[in-house]
């Protein structure tokens, strides 16, 4: 069954300066939704709208056509992946894996380099075995939907193309909201893209579309 | 999620200031010995204040990790409620303890 996700009527302001006022936004499952937009423009707003964080003047938040509130408080619709590291460093991969209920093995078996880390804190790991172990748990776990917010900034080229993989083969399972500053590994993976500028959102068809929002100069 | 990873998140999340809690609420029963019942009120405040700079001090430096809790279904409400609840308890406990003992 094809779940939806729709966010719009979102009216955000910080003091008199109006950030987000006109947005549509819609995931379904099974697809990748790209959101490009240059810095200060709202993205990681809009999306802590969506999973209920920050509260909004207005915001109409839809689940297969239903209101809800605070989907943060449902993390088997949706789950969130924040731009920075989120999993405390104290805890070992045994506990994150435990808590999020899921196989390491798994994990080791696509990953080889965590082998004999299923003891390791998460402080001790590189930062990008951080971040994957991070962008695994949130995909993998079990949810309809999920946000994620800059997975691919600061990771080698190896690693980003690893969780490209990852993104892709997860996308039959739910539906992805992705937003990130390496705006071509966006493009080539999303099925749908939107770009914010000036408090709107754009639904693009092209890639020609991104230099007349002033989202790129040139591609 | 299972409730005993609830739990035990919770006792993860209260575990990160409960030396300084146990602290206040010691010093609270300290000063209730001290001063008399007559303190109460003071106490009280004593107790409301510091744990208000204790959540302030996690709200600064531990929210990031408020994602973790949320992406297991505890929101911060759900988890400083029922945190600050079994904080309570304790307190009243030490305090009526100490009350009795006296």
């Amino acid at each position: 069954m094809i779940h939806v996700l729709e966010a719009d009527g979102i009216q955000l302001e910080f003091g008199s300066r109006p950030i987000l006022s006109d947005v549509y936004i819609k995931c379904t499952t099974g697809k990748i939704t790209g959101l490009l937009g240059r810095n200060g423009e709202g993205k990681t707003s809009l999306l802590h709208i969506i999973y209920g964080h920050l509260n909004a003047s207005y915001k109409c938040i839809r689940f297969d056509g239903t209101f809800v509130q605070s989907p943060f408080k449902n993390p088997e619709l949706l789950r969130y992946l924040p731009q920075f590291n989120f999993i405390p460093g104290n805890f070992s991969l045994k506990r994150v894996f435990s808590d999020f209920d899921m196989d390491f093995s798994l994990f080791e078996q696509r990953f080889p380099e965590f082998k004999s880390k299923y003891n390791s804190r998460i402080k001790t790991l590189s930062g990008g075995q951080r971040r994957l172990t991070e962008i695994y748990m949130i995909l993998k776990s079990p949810g309809h939907f999920a946000i994620l917010d800059e997975p691919f900034s600061q990771l080698s080229p190896i690693l980003i193309e690893s969780i490209k993989e990852l993104i892709q083969s997860e996308k039959a399972h739910k539906g992805l909201i992705i937003t990130d500053h390496m705006f071509r590994h966006i493009l080539e993976i999303s099925d749908d893209l939107y770009v914010l500028s000036n408090g709107k959102t754009h639904k693009t068809n092209s890639e020609q579309d991104l230099e007349r929002l002033g989202y790129v100069r040139s591609l | 999620m299972k409730k005993q990873n609830r739990l035990r998140l919770l006792g993860y999340f209260y575990g990160q200031f409960f030396p300084a809690a146990l602290l206040i609420t010691l010093a609270s029963a300290y000063l209730l010995a001290k001063l008399g019942q007559q303190a109460l009120f003071l106490i009280f405040w004593f107790k409301v204040i510091a744990m208000g700079l204790i959540a302030g001090y996690i709200h600064q430096y531990k929210r990031q990790e408020f994602f973790y809790y949320s992406n297991q279904g505890l929101s911060k409400v759900i988890l400083w409620s029922l945190v600050l609840a079994a904080d309570l308890l304790l307190f009243i406990l030490i305090l009526v303890l100490t009350a009795y003992t006296l």
